[in-house]
């Protein structure tokens, strides 16, 4: 059952990701002539027909596309224009820094939440319910490129404490790491606190009372367990949005991820890198479904994959 | 549809192992007060069976939730009363220690056992968690004593299925599970609300033979909350019967059905198709509403909807008080009329037969 569900899974995601790939080939070809921006302004007529010719953009664009996709097929996915190494190479180097910076995120975001959620679920209305709250409301709300230009100007700029950018040891991963838990941690702490007071106002609450159990234990196992659902689709979706490239962080911090290499190779138009970008982060997503799809079977027996 | 229990009713000896006195619990929201509970007696004792019966609303379910500490408070609260269990008030016990009593010495029933049941966890682990907790077992006698109680309580197949989870039984087969968990560890009071109501009539009918066997069996006190009188009658030794969240007559099971002293239970009885149908009466609906528990009205909480009642019932609060040969007690100022009206009980079974 669980093979036939992957296989199944992998399969219509290897469709999608081909009608990706295709979408996003057409898609770059809208954004203009790649010549203009790569030859110097003194560049002949002859010379950037040169380019053209040289590069295949001279040829039919569904020549270009079945081309590509060809290559594509060979695990082939051009040359990086500016950088000069196959745009794979580049993206697969970039992807790792995205992966560790979203992975510890959601991780210490969903420790933070699944703490203060249940706590403040608790006593609905108590003052740690509505600290909890309002800070959470109030991190969820706030505006990521604010708060990073605000951490640069706090920690780095007035404190010194800090680095403002760039990647090293540990103090490099602080605030871009601060930054992005604001948002998820806020979110997922307000949905895991709504589901906790639903689960704990729930018949089998009462009744796990009645049964004698310990306070501690119905909350955190009785309770949570029903609420970690929730939590997890949220925690998932902005794990989707972080694995995009948290393009913002990622460029205010210089943090080498994705969404940086993506955001730089929109502008200089080099076709190659943002291809493979999106069709690497289109496959991790494509991934993460499937793992949240597991993760959902495993965590509610009422699931059922199919 | 009836089968009256047979006059073989087996009284504990010993003290009553739950003594309710005078218990008060009133909710309180946004400055409406609803008195829920006022001021209820019930005693139980071991090896016996007392029903506790009225409608929706009487008050029956809360009474048991604040005794057992699971009332949703606020906005419920215990204002007065007692309930000494074993000997001591339960009340008076932190709530930790009355936490720890529930589940041990006390077993609870629910009405609805889907929603009883923790959905993401196997029967095999709530039911061991029982032990667990209560028993300080570890992991595999937990689940040996779990495999033990589920066959007792007549799951087959208990090997595979204590790893099942709680939607894949049926409604009965669940209500067996709850069964078990409520005795896992051989409590020494059941308190089963409405076990049987979301469960069709042949599987009530061995959900309440396996109550009454495992209560033989273990000679526990077994309180049964219910509002069908056909499940009191089948199952209990005594009957408890609440009207807005007071007793209004309590008795001999018997006694009380033959020769119903308070009009509500009378009523209750003719709007029973089964007893109707057997003494050729019509069925008859009792008229009228239940009272709003925040504006009871004053004298006697029943007068609006009473056939009997004069001016005394809606000044003068009728006491629960003995009456007839002192078996039974019934708060009614007509009480006494009202057993010399109604034919006695001996005639009246012969005329059901």
């Amino acid at each position: 059952m669980l093979a036939e569900f992957l296989f199944r899974r992998v399969f219509y995601s290897c469709i999608a990701l081909l009608g990706l790939v295709v979408a996003v080939f057409l898609l770059a070809r809208l954004t203009g002539d790649p010549s203009v921006l790569y030859l110097p302004d003194t560049a002949t007529a002859v010379m950037r027909e040169q380019f053209r010719e040289a590069h295949g953009y001279n040829d039919p664009i569904v020549v270009q596309l079945g081309r590509y996709v060809w290559n594509a097929l060979h695990l082939d996915f051009g040359m990086s224009l500016r950088q000069n190494v196959p745009a794979m190479d580049a993206v697969l180097q970039a992807f790792p820094w995205t992966l560790r910076l979203a992975g510890v995120t959601v991780l210490l975001a969903m420790i933070v939440a699944m703490t203060i959620g249940p706590l403040a679920a608790y006593r609905p209305g108590s003052i740690f319910d509505r600290i909890a709250s309002v800070l959470s409301l109030a991190a969820a709300s706030t505006p990521d490129f604010w708060l990073a230009i605000l951490g640069i100007l706090v920690f780095a700029v007035h404190l010194g404490v800090l680095p403002t950018s760039g990647t090293g040891g540990f103090a490099y991963w602080i605030l871009p790491i601060g930054v992005l838990m604001f948002k998820i941690t806020g979110t997922t702490t307000q949905v895991v606190r709504g589901s906790m007071i639903s689960s704990l106002a729930s018949p089998y609450v009462k009744a796990a009372r009645a049964k004698g159990m310990p306070e501690n234990r119905i909350i955190f196992l009785h309770a949570l367990r029903n609420s970690v659902i929730s939590a997890v689709t949220v925690a998932g979706d902005q794990t989707r949005g972080l694995i995009n490239g948290a393009v913002i962080v990622e460029s205010v911090f210089g943090w080498p991820g994705v969404g940086k290499l993506m955001i730089d190779a929109i502008t200089q138009r080099d076709f190659a890198v943002v291809q493979a970008a999106v069709l690497v982060t289109a496959a991790c997503i494509f991934l993460l479904n499937i793992i949240l799809d597991l993760i959902y079977a495993a965590l509610d027996p009422r699931i059922d994959l199919h | 549809m009836t089968r009256w229990k047979e006059f073989d009713v087996k009284r504990g000896s010993s003290g009553p192992l739950l003594q309710v006195q005078g218990l008060e619990v009133e909710f309180r929201t946004g400055g409406r007060v609803v008195h829920a509970v006022n001021g209820i007696d019930i005693d139980v004792r071991r090896g016996e069976t007392v029903a506790v019966l009225g409608e929706s609303g009487s008050g029956k379910s809360i009474t048991f939730e604040a005794i057992l500490g699971t009332l949703d408070s606020p906005p419920g609260h215990v204002t007065g009363g007692r309930a000494e269990f074993e000997g001591q008030n339960l009340f008076d016990l932190s709530p930790r220690r009355r936490r720890a009593i529930c589940g041990d010495r006390i077993g609870m029933i629910f009405q609805d056992p889907l929603s009883a049941l923790n959905p993401v966890y196997t029967v095999g682990w709530q039911m061991a968690e029982m032990y667990r907790v209560h028993r300080h077992l570890g992991r595999a006698e937990a689940r040996r004593q779990s495999m033990d109680m589920l066959a007792r309580v007549g799951i087959p197949d208990v090997q595979r299925r204590i790893d099942n989870y709680p939607h894949e039984f049926s409604g009965g087969m669940r209500q067996r599970l709850v069964i078990a968990m409520a005795l896992a560890v051989d409590p020494a009071l059941v308190i089963a609300d409405e076990p049987t109501t979301a469960l069709d009539v042949t599987v009530e009918a061995q959900i309440l033979a396996l109550l009454r066997d495992l209560q033989r069996e273990r000679g526990m006190g077994l309180i049964l909350i219910t509002h069908s009188m056909a499940v009191a009658a089948e199952i209990a030794d005594r009957i408890c019967v609440m009207y807005a969240g007071q007793v209004v007559e309590r008795g001999d099971v018997r006694t009380l059905f033959g020769s119903p002293a308070h009009p509500y239970t009378a009523g209750l009885l003719h709007s029973l198709p089964g007893v109707a149908a057997a003494r050729h009466r019509r069925l008859t609906p009792i008229p009228g509403q239940p009272p709003d528990l925040a504006h009871i009205p004053p004298g006697c909480p029943f007068h609006p909807r009473c056939p009997r009642a004069e001016a005394r019932c809606r000044a003068e609060p009728p006491a629960l008080r003995p009456v007839g040969d002192g078996q039974r007690e019934a708060a009614c100022h007509f009480a006494e009329e009202l057993l010399a009206a109604a034919p006695t009980a001996q005639q009246d079974e012969g005329h059901a037969r």
